[in-house]
């Protein structure tokens, strides 16, 4: 029995794998693209000292403000830099910096907001109004502040970026396991003398997932627009680091001559921002037992 | 009766889904009589309700279709018009009225009543907004709702159930509409609400010469109600006839597993259901053959080589689409029980009334702070149990009943452990355990377990079977090994009849009897000695509930467990309990051996509960007298002085007002809380 039992559980495995890839990518071609521009993105920032063929911060004043040519693919900026090798080095920065951040706010976030929609104790209502505050400031202005006192540098922005996205998540969270926690199977969980804990990570984290992967995806677009903005504003990564959104702030003063030296970087935002909310459905999707299979 | 109102030929509804075709409606026909009541019954998903949005056109398009036939209505076919026409609109409402399921969302939550109802009239009658409300006035007072004026002006949340379904009502009065189609009326309603609305439909189908089309489940309804009856299965009718017809000669197997299956009030108690086996077929995937086959216990070579029969005249109207309609054997082998059922009658072993008792519930009250008004100034109290008493002795099944807001549920989560009683002792196994802290009862947790009504919202939808189970297993700790685990689920999977190979399935994959009956193995999974069943078998259809119920009364064979078993169902409970409790508004009003309750009611609620229960046995139904029942339940916010039962109660007196009558013995092992239950009376108040 306990053969047939371990080859049914692999069989069983392999199946619910290939029903997620089929609904993955049977969401059409646009799932298929998306896929294929962030494994795209992801390659030329893991490599980017072999791809690029110039470097990033080497400035020739004589060529500035140069138009797409074979020598620069994408041109030159106004000091002269190649604006390819800066798109590939600057694309490991912003993805660098919006995954990190992105995923430090739903581990903090998620794990408090399970905490306090959990447990009907002061701990939860120290959470909740902590949060309350937090969102009462503009989130821009929040982030400015803390990334004022941790100073500049990938590493602080990062952690600037993240903190000001944990607020969403613990309300995102709470509200997920208020409503969730009604629900029949938790009572019977509880009456077989399941533990709190694992409740928590057994039952209400899976089922508050579909909403979670969607914020996720979210987040981590907004983190570029962040990081962009905060440049922009001067409190980010100072020169001569390029991240895309530094590009398209730098290039501001040249819109009229050079306006690819915005647009471009501009696309990859776009580009980035629409791919990582695309697969991030199709996650949703593909790791929900219930579109695998039916009755 | 002057000519048919409604006709339907061949009428055909498909929707079209990732599955493929779905063959809701194929192929029905049926007609309705000028002032007459016919029924349409089915299970779920047998296209009745499919087949009443298709003559009024409102089936969703995509992915839904009318692919063909006729729909007669005045002798006009009205499919010709366009869905948006002004003809159509013009039929709706006017012409045919519907009556939905839920009270609750068919009003619009954010328009008063008389909005909503000046509406409808305007829309189909050229009158000023004056006349309109005048007529609204007129309808709701036809429809006997107290103190119309003042109701016209409520939002429907500050009415009941019961008053919103006489508002749909009061809309088809208003209307004047020549045809009213019920979609299940009441199944969202309590039993005595159930029989005023159904007593008022019939009032009005008589008074103003409109036509009634019940659709329902619930075949006692049909037996009160119906003149003609048409039984749906799989998108088609399978048999019609006059109620009479149906209902003591069913020549259908369907129709004869159907009556076969509820259980009735005057059943021996002993006496196994006989369920129709398996599921209802999936539509995408209908056999060219019957439909019916593979659950049927008289299929022959004939049914399986042929194509679907069609409706065949048996004589007097009465016709039914089976190739061994009209045989003789059909009813002698009814008459020996059914050949499918391999288990018969099994005795029952009366439980041993000197054991001592399992669980004792001394004096419970549960009472729940509100706080209302600015700053939650306003404290009241809702006393969802009060002062309660019984006791259950092991292996045995006490049965609560009681109308929605009894209380009943709340009882169970205090045997739970869910809430802590305000007052009151529970005592399981001789200690107290209602009063402990979460640590110390941990020890009872187990053994204390309960099955959910909803199968659907009771299992985690993204746990597969084996980890549901899995998961009630080890918390006991007694297995360790994963070849011990998953033996046990194997064997758990077994008591329930589940087929092992399921363990890998997720709840969706799963039907709604598969899924009660998981839920039943992980109760089990504990090896509980005491299960408290909360409405365990109402959110499930007719054919299933019946098999759910032999389940459980094998479960107690095999396993001696003892049962607090809660349901609003009359039949069901009798059919299952030993010993039943009724409750009226917190109180018990009356406790009492199961088979003695239907003998000899005492109390008037009682009394009134069991007759409005309508019974599938024709003659019996159409011979009965009946205790009607006057007004709603009271809210447990304003509960009322003395007897809770007094505003309702016919015989209430100046001592009722003033006094709570206490449960005292009225016969043999027999309490009731009335003034005027007299020891050994015969049953009459």
């Amino acid at each position: 029995m306990d053969k047939d039992f371990a080859k049914m559980q692999r069989d069983t495995r392999a199946r619910n794998r290939k029903q997620a890839l089929r609904i993955f990518f049977g969401r059409g071609v646009i799932m298929k693209v998306c896929t294929g521009v962030l494994i795209l993105f992801l390659f030329t920032s893991v490599f980017a000292e072999w791809i690029a063929p110039y470097d990033p911060a080497v400035q020739n004043l004589v060529e500035k403000l140069q138009a797409p040519s074979a020598a620069h693919l994408l041109g030159t900026d106004f000091l002269g830099r190649d604006v390819f090798s800066r798109i590939i080095f600057g694309g490991r920065v912003s993805m660098y910096v919006s995954l990190l951040s992105g995923s430090f706010a739903a581990v903090i976030g998620i794990g408090l907001g399970l905490v306090a929609g959990y447990m009907d104790s002061m701990v939860s209502r120290g959470i909740m109004g902590a949060t309350d505050i937090i969102l009462s400031i503009p989130g821009i202005v929040f982030t400015l502040i803390i990334a004022a006192i941790m100073g500049t540098g990938v590493a602080s922005l990062t952690l600037a970026i993240g903190i000001g996205m944990v607020p969403t998540y613990i309300r995102m969270v709470n509200g997920l396991v208020l409503s969730l926690k009604e629900n029949d199977y938790i009572t019977a969980s509880r009456l077989v003398g399941q533990s709190e804990r694992k409740i928590l990570l057994g039952h209400l984290l899976p089922n508050a997932f579909p909403s979670l992967i969607v914020l996720y995806t979210i987040n981590l677009g907004n983190a570029i627009m962040t990081e962009s903005s905060l440049s922009y504003l001067g409190v980010g990564i100072r020169p001569p680091t390029a991240t895309w959104g530094n590009m398209v702030s730098d290039a501001y003063a040249y819109l009229m001559q050079a306006p690819w030296l915005a647009i471009i970087p501009g696309i990859c935002i776009i580009v980035l921002i629409i791919s990582f909310n695309v697969v991030g459905d199709g996650l949703r999707d593909a790791l929900d037992p219930r579109l695998r299979g039916k009755l | 009766m002057a000519g048919k109102l409604l006709e339907v030929k061949h009428l055909r509804t498909s929707f079209f889904t990732a599955e493929g075709e779905v063959k809701s409606v194929g192929g029905v026909s049926y007609y309705v009589d000028q002032g007459e009541i016919i029924a349409i019954v089915g299970e779920s998903g047998c296209g009745k309700s499919v087949t009443q949005m298709s003559v009024m056109q409102l089936v969703q398009t995509p992915p839904g279709k009318i692919l063909g036939g006729e729909v007669l209505f005045e002798g006009k076919n009205i499919l010709e018009q366009d869905a948006r026409s002004k003809e159509m609109r013009g039929v709706r409402g006017a012409g045919i009225s519907m009556i939905f399921q839920e009270p609750m969302t068919s009003l619009n939550p954010v328009l008063t009543v008389g909005q909503q109802l000046t509406d409808v009239i305007r829309t189909h009658a050229h009158v000023s907004r004056k006349e309109a409300w005048k007529k609204g006035v007129e309808a709701l007072a036809a429809v006997g709702i107290p103190d119309p004026e003042a109701r016209m002006k409520c939002y429907p949340f500050e009415m009941s159930g019961g008053m919103r379904q006489r508002v749909m009502i009061a809309i088809s009065v208003a209307c004047d509409s020549r045809l009213i189609i019920a979609d299940e009326p009441t199944t969202a309603l309590d039993v005595t609400t159930q029989a005023q609305v159904m007593d008022l439909l019939v009032e009005l189908v008589h008074k103003y010469g409109k036509s009634l089309v019940i659709i329902t489940h619930n075949l006692g309804l049909v037996t009160r109600y119906a003149q003609r009856v048409y039984v749906m299965y799989a998108g088609k009718i399978v048999e019609s006839g006059t109620t009479e017809q149906i209902l003591t000669h069913p020549e259908h197997p369907y129709t004869l597993g159907l009556l076969k299956s509820v259980p009735r009030l005057q059943d021996r108690q002993e006496q196994d259901l006989i369920p129709i086996m398996g599921a209802p077929p999936l539509l995408s995937r209908l056999p060219d053959c019957c439909a019916f086959l593979p659950r049927c216990a008289y299929a022959c070579q004939r049914c399986r080589d042929e194509r679907a029969p069609e409706l065949t005249d048996l004589g007097g109207g009465h016709f039914a689409a089976c190739c061994r309609a009209g045989e003789p054997d059909l009813h002698r082998s009814e008459a020996a029980g059914m050949p499918a059922s391999p288990k018969e009658v099994k005795a029952g072993q009366e439980p041993d009334s000197r054991k001592e008792p399992l669980l004792k519930v001394e004096g419970l009250k549960m009472y729940f702070p509100v706080s209302k008004g600015i700053f939650g100034l306003d404290r009241k109290t809702v006393k969802a149990v009060d002062n309660i008493s019984f006791s259950i002795r092991k292996g045995e099944t006490f049965g609560l009943v009681g109308e929605s807001g009894c209380g009943k549920t709340t009882t169970g989560k205090c045997i739970l452990g869910i809430h802590t009683p305000t007052e009151g002792r529970i005592c399981y196994k001789g200690k107290e355990i209602g009063s402990l802290p979460k640590a110390e009862f941990a020890p009872y947790r187990r053994e204390i377990q309960l099955i959910f009504q909803d199968p659907y919202s009771s299992l985690d939808p993204r746990s597969s079977v084996y980890s549901i189970l899995r998961e009630a297993v080890i918390c006991g700790k007694e297995n360790k090994t994963q070849e011990e685990i998953t033996a046990r689920i194997y064997e758990l999977l077994r008591i329930v009849e589940l087929d092992p190979e399921m363990s890998h399935r997720f709840p969706h994959e799963m039907s709604g009897g598969q899924r009660q009956r998981l839920g039943i193995a992980r109760a089990l999974a504990c090896n509980p000695e005491l299960i408290v069943c909360d409405e365990p078998v109402s959110a499930l259809d007719v054919s299933i509930q019946a098999q759910i119920i032999n389940l459980f009364k094998k479960i107690q064979r095999e396993l001696g467990i003892t049962y607090l078993f809660v349901a609003h169902d009359l039949a069901v409970v009798r059919h299952i309990s030993d010993r039943i409790g009724v409750m009226y508004l917190g109180h018990l009003v009356e406790v009492t051996r199961s088979s003695r309750l239907y003998e000899h009611p005492v109390h008037p609620y009682t009394q009134a509960l069991l007759s409005a229960v309508p019974v599938t046995d024709y003659y019996e139904e159409q011979g009965r007298e009946r205790v009607r029942l006057a007004g709603e339940v009271p809210s447990p916010m304003h509960m009322p002085s003395g007897c809770p039962f007094h505003p309702r109660c016919k015989a209430a007196t100046e001592l009722c007002r003033r006094e709570i009558p206490a449960l005292k013995p009225v016969g043999d092992a027999h309490l009731a809380a009335c003034h005027f239950a007299e020891p050994e009376s015969s049953g009459d108040v």
